[in-house]
């Protein structure tokens, strides 16, 4: 079952204008493995009745004693326009944790992971590795990331730390950036890491379109280990 | 009204309802096992009833998350009993989302038939073959040294029980599972708070079961668990106790993935809703929050229950050592630490006295007695059956002796020190006729 706890903002890191790096301290600090989503709600209960609205987030860290995580929210409606109005430095939600089948492998512990991400769907991978580099896998790490611009270029500090030399691959869509390819992520680009596809592991996190142009691809040339987030 | 008013008078309720009557020898039964407890749990029970969220709840929540970290495990899954717990286990391995590791009808399962039934069921439920080893006398678990003679190109699992507490040889099995690639369930239901080589029973294998029930280390009536570290295993766990369901929405809760109504199944419609998509072939084993905050109260009381198990094993095992002429006494596994369930012994075969004259002694003295469990399960009414299939990989002798010459008795935490001596005494005096 799911824990439910309070949870404090300790800080908020600005991507733009409609992007937010949340950084929050749960009260009931339980393990979740990293790639987890949680459900994040903005009305504080005490007493336990019907789940109330809310918005799911992908967790953006991997398990620490602390008790801490990190949620990438963008502003995208109501809901998250009020998050990003009433949630401030100090102040509470509540967070219910952890769910999703978008896990790192168990028992694999060797076969390279190729991340495909687009845009706020590198918050999972952003927890992959940490959650790689604490168990010293992380030269198994291949990712492939588009984002629109500077601003929105999300954790670079740990990817750049965390993936191995040439094993980073980041595609900038509206603007050419140094160190990054100006363009969306292609097929081509997938095929020419020369991966062993059905030993590989793909995770896909974006848009739907995104998720399932690469899904199609990979399942086309046989690759048996894909998983996919998409919203 | 205010609800700390009614638990307040349920406090007083306690004090009147259940204090404990005086001890009086051969007159007051010493059972072999029993529900200890206080106003805490009375308190919790009625507290969540007041809730009336009626199933798994919040109380559950706080269950399965402290739980697991007691148990040095990443997930805990409550169900409602020990039995529920090792039919998810051994369910779970035949998973189509295992893909090429699931087990198939007719693949073989090892395990022992010293023991309770609840333990190999499942294994012949799934359309699986048990194939039975045999068992060592002083520790009542399995011959190690004859596990890997019962391997055969179906063999996929090993499913044993801590008996009564006492952990396996867990690094040879575990050497035999990693070898030949086979999955470990670890049932320990009468095995909380074991340890071996400094680690907790459950952790070595693919998945653990514990057993509530009130004869158990800690109880909520009827319940159990299942733990596991592998998450995609804690998922089809939770899938078949929760109907097969293929959703993981909490009770009370939709839409947690956000894509309701937006995924396609099997050969049903696009958009069909998720919550009530099937993914396995599954039960409805939950517990509901009262039960689950009986075991939260219980819990707070479990390292206290286990060091008071393992003083009485010690307290009786320096009792009875000087009658090892007549009985085999247990012994715990090397490198282990067993939280006892109880205290087993053999009757060793002699001409003075029988199993059951001692029995029929201890239990007319009001010590009560158990044997261990099915004693041979292959020789049970239902196993005669022609239909169930099992296989003997070799001679059943111990197994025979223990379903011949065991019993145990009580370690539970009633048992104080005036009980105690007390039940060395009827031994005493049943050991002073004999000779």
């Amino acid at each position: 079952m799911s824990t439910i706890s309070k949870a404090t903002v300790l800080s908020i890191k600005e991507y733009g204008s409609d992007i937010r790096e949340y950084l929050l301290k749960l009260d009931k600090n339980y393990y979740f493995e990293a790639g987890s989503f949680l459900l994040l709600t903005l009305d504080v209960r005490d007493s336990y009745s019907r789940w109330p609205e809310s918005r799911n987030f992908s967790i953006a860290s991997a398990y620490n004693k602390e008790g801490t995580i990190k949620l990438i929210i963008r502003r995208v409606g109501e809901y998250t326009g009020r998050i990003f109005n009433e949630l401030l430095v100090g102040s509470k939600c509540v967070v219910k944790y952890s769910f999703g089948d978008f896990l790192l492998p168990f028992i694999d512990k060797k076969s390279p992971i190729c991340c495909i991400a687009g845009g706020t769907g590198i918050a999972p991978i952003l927890s992959f590795c940490e959650q790689l580099k604490s168990e010293t896998q992380s030269e198994r790490l291949h990712i492939f990331y588009s984002f629109k611009n500077e601003e929105e270029l999300l954790g670079l500090k740990i990817l750049e730390k965390t993936v191995s030399n040439g094993f980073l691959h980041l595609f900038c869509t509206r603007k050419s950036m140094e160190g990054t390819i100006n363009r969306r992520i292609a097929w081509n680009d997938i095929q020419d890491e020369i991966l062993d596809c059905s030993s590989s592991h793909y995770y896909i996190c974006g848009g739907e379109d995104f998720t399932s142009y690469f899904k199609d691809n990979l399942i086309n040339v046989g690759a048996e280990n894909i998983y996919t987030d998409e919203w | 009204m205010d609800r700390s008013k009614i638990l307040e008078l349920v406090k007083l309720y306690y004090a009147e309802q259940f204090a404990q009557a005086e001890f009086e020898p051969g007159k007051t039964a010493i059972p072999f096992a029993g529900r200890i407890f206080d106003e805490e749990e009375l308190v919790n029970l009625v507290d969540a009833s007041l809730d009336f969220w009626l199933t798994t709840g919040r109380y559950a929540e706080d269950f399965e998350a402290k739980f697991a970290e007691e148990m040095q495990q990443k997930s805990c899954m409550l169900v409602n009993s020990g039995s529920s717990a090792n039919l998810l286990a051994v369910s779970a391995l035949t998973s189509p989302l295992l893909k090429g590791n699931r087990l198939k009808k007719g693949d073989e399962v090892i395990t022992v038939a010293a023991g309770f039934p609840t333990t190999v069921n499942p294994i012949v439920q799934n359309g699986l073959i048990p194939v039975f080893v045999d068992v060592e006398l002083n520790t009542f678990n399995v011959k190690v040294s004859e596990i890997e003679g019962a391997i055969s190109d179906k063999t996929k699992a090993i499913v044993l029980a801590h008996t009564l507490g006492n952990p396996y040889n867990l690094d040879a099995v575990k050497a035999i599972t990693d070898k030949y690639g086979l999955y470990l369930i670890e049932d320990c239901c009468d095995a909380v708070g074991s340890t071996y080589n400094g680690k907790m029973v459950g952790t070595f294998g693919d998945i653990a079961t514990t057993s509530f029930y009130p004869a158990h280390h800690i109880t909520m009536g009827e319940g159990g668990s299942v733990l596991t570290s592998n998450p995609l295993l804690k998922r089809i766990i939770t899938s078949l106790r929760d109907w097969g369901r293929d959703c993981y929405c909490d009770p009370g809760c939709d839409n947690t993935c956000g894509r309701r109504f937006k995924g396609k199944y099997g050969d049903l419609p696009l958009g069909y809703d998720h919550k009530y998509v099937y993914s396995h072939v599954g039960y409805n084993l939950k517990v509901t929050d009262m039960q689950a905050a009986i075991g939260l109260a219980q819990l707070k009381k479990l390292p206290r229950f286990i060091e008071m198990r393992k003083e009485n094993f010690k307290k009786l095992y320096t009792g009875l050592k000087k009658y090892e002429e007549y009985l085999i006494l247990p012994d715990a596994t090397p490198n282990s630490d067993p939280s006892w369930f109880g205290f087993p012994f053999n009757v060793r075969e002699n001409t003075k006295f029988t199993r059951k004259d001692l029995a029929e002694y201890l239990e007319a003295n009001k010590i009560l007695t158990r044997q261990l469990f099915a004693g041979n399960l292959t020789k049970q009414p239902a196993y005669m059956d022609k239909e169930i299939n099992f296989r003997i990989a070799s001679s059943l002798e111990n197994t025979d002796y223990i379903m011949r010459n065991t019993i145990f008795i009580g370690v539970y935490p009633g048992i104080d020190d005036v009980r105690m001596d007390y039940i060395i005494s009827v031994f005493d005096k049943f050991f002073n006729n004999i000779r």
